[in-house]
């Protein structure tokens, strides 16, 4: 008799308890690894910010853009009504999307007229997009302090394969996407799109 | 730190279990997104000749292939400008930078160390294709761009939550299943 009726039951316990132990270090390591990179980045956009409104702002001085790498830090989001602010990664791959929202490589650049894609997991900060509504304010700040605002048009579930809202606009977008339904464990079949037109500066003066 | 069994056999089982725990931390750090320094010293001088050609290195105040302080505050400026965090190591991240600075690194095969050529990149990443690990780590992050990705959804489910569930279904299934019966 190697192991009694007892003596299995109890080797089997440990090794459900050592399994889900490092199931729980995994999932508390990648979101610590996500904290610690929306920490190290956020208070460069703040820098930056404020950088940018201390001096005056030129046009035409502004440095050449360079294209962003994957899973480097490419803006800060905000919008105030929600309560997200959080740090935009380049890409929308696994990795990225593990340290924050990430922008869809080969969407327009915040700012730029054209439809620039966020992407981010709902049990992040997009899960407060479930209470967007049109006409929400949404902020982006470059790394250069250069902030474009936009406003909300539309809040609507599109099918996992309808890739309608990541087309490109030619107007100054911005779309929002996240899972849908929000609770559900694991893979979602459908996703939740906020669209957002660009406001520029006399257009956000009239709203606020 | 142990239990004691029916029969009296010692057992590290809390030790065993707080083994996973401990590793919480190093894994946070492991996962950093800044690789080890390029510290060689053709990547040096490489680096170097990108930094003196953008004006952040002055010729001849530096000592070819060794990161002397004049490379370091020269690094050190040049992260500040790029948002990196100011090392003045040459991390991965900097190094990336550094290479899309209008300079193609071309890894050469013989030597195993990185020199610098005013080549176009596409000539970069070919040439250095099939260099030695490091070498080839730096060309490829100059190939790759500008050619335009198909569109298609994210898959924006991220693996906390099922992580998360799951591993606290075992955890509380083991903690049932390996309690000391009682008599």
């Amino acid at each position: 008799m190697i192991l009694s009726r007892d003596g299995f039951r109890r080797t089997a316990g440990h090794v459900a308890l050592i399994a889900g132990a490092s199931l729980l270090v995994c999932a508390a390591s990648i979101t610590i690894r996500g904290w610690i990179w929306q920490g190290r980045h956020a208070d460069q956009f703040a820098t930056a910010a404020k950088s940018a409104a201390g001096a005056a702002r030129a046009i035409g001085d502004a440095p050449a853009p360079r294209p962003p790498r994957r899973g480097e830090a490419l803006a800060l989001l905000r919008a105030p009504r929600l309560g997200i602010e959080t740090v935009v990664v380049e890409g929308t791959d696994p990795r990225s999307l593990s340290l924050g929202p990430g922008h869809l490589k080969g969407s327009a650049l915040p700012g730029a007229p054209d439809n620039c894609v966020i992407a981010g997991h709902r049990d992040g900060p997009f899960g407060r997009l479930r209470a967007a509504e049109p006409g929400d304010i949404l902020e982006l700040s470059g790394r250069a302090g250069d902030v474009a605002r936009y406003r909300v048009l539309s809040v609507e579930v599109v099918g996992q394969d309808d890739t309608r809202p990541l087309e490109p606009s030619g107007e100054p977008r911005l779309t929002l996407v996240t899972c849908y339904p929000f609770h559900v464990l694991g893979r979602a079949s459908r996703r939740f799109v906020v669209r957002a037109a660009r406001l520029d500066d006399r257009g956000a003066q009239e709203l606020l | 730190m142990t239990t004691r069994d029916v029969r009296g056999r010692r057992r590290p089982l809390p030790v065993l279990l707080l083994l996973p725990l401990l590793g919480a931390p190093v894994s946070a750090m492991t996962l950093d997104d800044y690789g080890s320094p390029y510290t060689s010293a053709g990547e040096v001088q490489a680096a170097q000749k990108i930094l003196q050609g953008d004006h952040y290195l002055k010729a001849g105040r530096y000592e070819a292939g060794r990161m002397d302080q004049g490379t370091i505050n020269a690094v050190r400026e040049f992260q500040r400008r790029h948002s990196i965090p100011d090392s003045g190591h040459l991390d991965r991240e900097t190094v990336a930078q550094l290479v899309s600075h209008g300079s193609a690194v071309v890894a050469d095969s013989r030597s195993g160390t990185g020199s610098v050529a005013r080549a176009n990149r596409g000539e970069g990443s070919t040439a250095a294709a099939p260099a030695g690990a490091r070498g080839s780590e730096i060309s490829r992050t100059t190939s790759g761009e500008g050619e335009p990705a198909p569109r298609s959804m994210p898959a924006t489910a991220g693996p906390v939550p099922w992580m998360t569930a799951l591993g606290a279904v075992l955890l509380g299934g083991g903690l049932l299943l390996a309690r000391r019966r009682r008599v």
